[in-house]
């Protein structure tokens, strides 16, 4: 079995009382190359697991492991590889550039800092070769201020940086969210080439399915920090099972006036039985049994390709062992694992 | 309380700076009926929400409007005066900022800002008809009357929106002006903050323009949309006329890029960059993003034909040509 490239071990980050994420078990192996999107509301956890996966905050529970070895224990030249391997692009396209200088200086300097450029000629030519892979012309974004240029061209400079540093695992926090809807097809497009030309991983952390449709292989839905959901785009966005699920479904505002909004999907007011054990949903969940409020429910392998934490979907009572959700999704080169499950 | 909707004409702002005129809204004329519901897209600068500013007289120096009439009932809402105008924000015209629940005063609880509004607007009513009216209020964007008694920070972002619809609604404006309402919201507290609105804006039959730059949102909540591109109403009909059938090929390029679900997989992006209003291209403002410009784009501004009756677009193309339906 091969080492995976990042592995999470039943990682779980708490502040004081608040669970952010729940004891979340996934693993990515070398050699493969899905776009991972990561979904929910405010507060699902979408943006911790993105900080974790960053080295941002340590796991109050669990382990995260990056070739095989724990996070917090990597040495100063193996933390350093780490931080070159695995790159960002965030949300806000204006915070991340210093308005003093011009945009090359933000690209220019991690080349020079990990060492991956003999001279400014080279620099240079790598600058323009990412641009380029980007759909950018050099000519008209390199040299000008921040400020020159919109919010597409930032964050797709900021794809063209990640590119340049040739990253293992690119983690992107809601790149589009801050930029005008006619943009975002092309930042996505940038991250899709990224993926596909140089086989780089991504996870993509979005509260937008509309997107996540487009471009992700697979989703993964989370709800008050828990998984609930996860699967290949087609089963989770076309056939959601889960109640939450199916409620952000049925929520999007497809472009689409024979596709009506929330035709199915009542939004009911919280009842106020989210306290204590039991599936966090269950104050908002029209089909709500007696058994919702008693247990957490486990993930279920509901069908090929797709994992639910929730009773309705529990009819062959075989509970999912967490740790093989990667094998199931098709993330990990270790297919034997995954057919095990059957 | 509501007569005859918004009428809009020749709405003109210019923003006067050290490097000459910025012609932030050029020209705009527009309709809103009494219960229907107009929405405005464009990318950022595009004027939409210079326009929506321009309309309650919130515009900041050095912004001001040059030309042009909005109309609800006899009251021309560019001719106000300040004092006027003050009385007229909440009972003429209601606006819901992009962000609105910032807007909230983190200091007061929720029932001393319905009560300022009140107290703003001369409204005196005894203490129980008061209690009444904010309870009344609240029931009708779905919170509970205790939320009365709470501050912003105990409230969640879809909650305070909530509140914040509820203020705007509480003197039955004849207007509601919307600006990006749920930007910053999750798609299931963004359908239940805008069917609030819609709920609420039916049952009073306010004219009501929603501004934003989700295509999607708008097929599901507007009556009739305008496309804006620098500065200008490039387009404008019936929301099934312009996601439908797009006439302006910038319309056309905003509705491609929407992802779809019997699309999966294809994006479509618009190149090239929204053009600076300081140094806008001679003749169409699109021309040297569009695909199909002639000659004539480059040297005369297209007007908003009227062609096809009500579904208008200000595009050479169209002078000869058919519009091209979109794929």
């Amino acid at each position: 079995m091969s080492v995976p490239l990042i592995e999470l071990d039943g990682v779980a980050k708490r502040y004081g009382k608040t669970v952010a994420l729940d004891r979340l078990s996934l693993r990515l192996d070398a050699g493969r190359a899905p776009i991972i999107a990561v979904a929910g509301e405010s507060g699902s956890g979408k943006t911790t697991l993105a900080s974790l996966l960053l080295g941002f905050i340590e796991p109050s529970e669990g382990e995260i492991r990056y070739g095989g070895a724990p996070l917090a224990k990597l040495g100063r030249a193996e933390k350093r590889a780490y931080r070159r391997e695995v790159q960002a692009v965030f949300q806000d396209p204006f915070a991340v550039y210093n308005p003093f200088y011009r945009v090359d200086h933000a690209l220019i300097e991690p080349l020079k800092l990990f060492g991956l450029a003999r001279s400014t000629k080279q620099a240079r030519a790598m600058l323009e070769e990412a641009c380029a892979r980007v759909g950018l012309h050099p000519e008209d974004t390199l040299g000008r201020f921040p400020h020159q240029l919109s919010g597409g061209q930032r964050q797709r400079l900021m794809v063209a940086r990640a590119m340049m540093l040739k990253p293992r695992l690119l983690v992107a926090d809601e790149p589009v969210s801050m930029i005008d809807a006619s943009l975002r097809a092309l930042v996505l497009g940038s991250l899709r080439t990224l993926n596909r030309e140089l086989g780089v991983p991504i996870v993509y952390i979005t509260h937008d399915l509309t997107t996540a449709y487009h471009i992700a292989d697979i989703v993964l839905i989370l709800y008050r920090g828990r998984l609930v959901e996860a699967g290949s785009a087609e089963a989770v966005i076309e056939a959601p099972q889960h109640p939450y699920t199916r409620l952000l479904v049925g929520s999007i505002p497809w472009p689409d006036l024979a596709i009506s909004w929330g035709r199915d999907e009542p939004i009911l007011k919280e009842d106020g039985r989210t306290i204590g054990a039991g599936c966090a949903f269950r104050g908002r969940c029209p089909q709500a049994m007696e058994s919702c409020g008693a247990a957490l429910p486990p993930l279920h392998a509901a069908d090929r390709g797709r994992v639910v934490r929730c009773f309705l979907h529990a009819q062959d009572g075989a509970a999912f062992d967490m740790t093989r959700l990667s094998g199931r999704l098709g993330l990990a080169a270790d297919q034997q694992e995954s057919e095990t499950v059957q | 309380m509501t007569a005859g909707g918004l009428s809009v004409r020749d709405l003109a702002v210019v923003y006067r700076t050290d490097d000459g005129d910025v012609h932030a809204v050029d020209g705009a004329s527009f309709d809103v009926g009494t219960g229907e519901r107009l929405g405005i897209v464009g990318e950022s600068g595009s004027g939409k929400t210079t326009t929506a500013l321009a309309l309650i007289q919130m515009l900041r120096p050095p912004g001001r409007v040059i030309a042009g009439t909005a109309r609800v009932g006899e009251v021309d809402l560019l001719r106000l005066a300040p004092a006027a105008m003050r009385r007229h924000r909440l009972q003429t015209v209601s606006y819901i900022p992009q962000g609105a629940m910032n807007s909230l005063n983190p200091v007061l609880t929720i029932g001393r800002q319905f009560r300022n509004a009140f107290a703003d607007h001369d409204v005196h009513l005894p203490e129980s008809a008061i209690r009444g009216r904010i309870g009344a209020a609240l029931a009708a964007v779905e919170l509970d009357s205790n939320v009365a008694a709470l501050y912003p920070h105990e409230l969640s972002g879809g909650m305070k929106q909530r509140v914040c619809i509820a203020i705007g609604m509480l003197l039955g404006p004849a207007l509601i002006i919307a600006d990006e309402p749920t930007s910053a919201l999750d798609v299931v507290t963004q359908r239940q903050v805008m069917e609030t609105l819609g709920r609420q804006q039916q049952a009073t039959g306010a004219a009501l323009i929603l501004i934003g730059h989700d295509i999607g949102l708008m097929a599901q909540f507007v009556d009739r949309l305008a496309v804006m591109y620098a500065g200008r109403i490039v387009e404008i009909g019936t929301i099934r006329e312009v996601i439908e059938t797009p006439r302006h090929p910038y319309a056309q390029a905003l509705v491609a890029s929407v992802p779809r679900l019997a699309r999966r997989g294809e994006l479509h992006g618009i190149a090239g960059v929204t053009p600076s209003l300081r140094r806008l291209p001679e003749g169409c403002a699109f021309h040297p993003r569009c695909t199909r410009a002639i000659d004539r784009c480059r040297r005369e501004r297209p007007a908003l034909d009227g062609a096809l009756g009500d579904h208008r677009a200000a595009c050479h193309l169209l002078a000869d040509t058919m519009p091209e339906r979109a794929a």
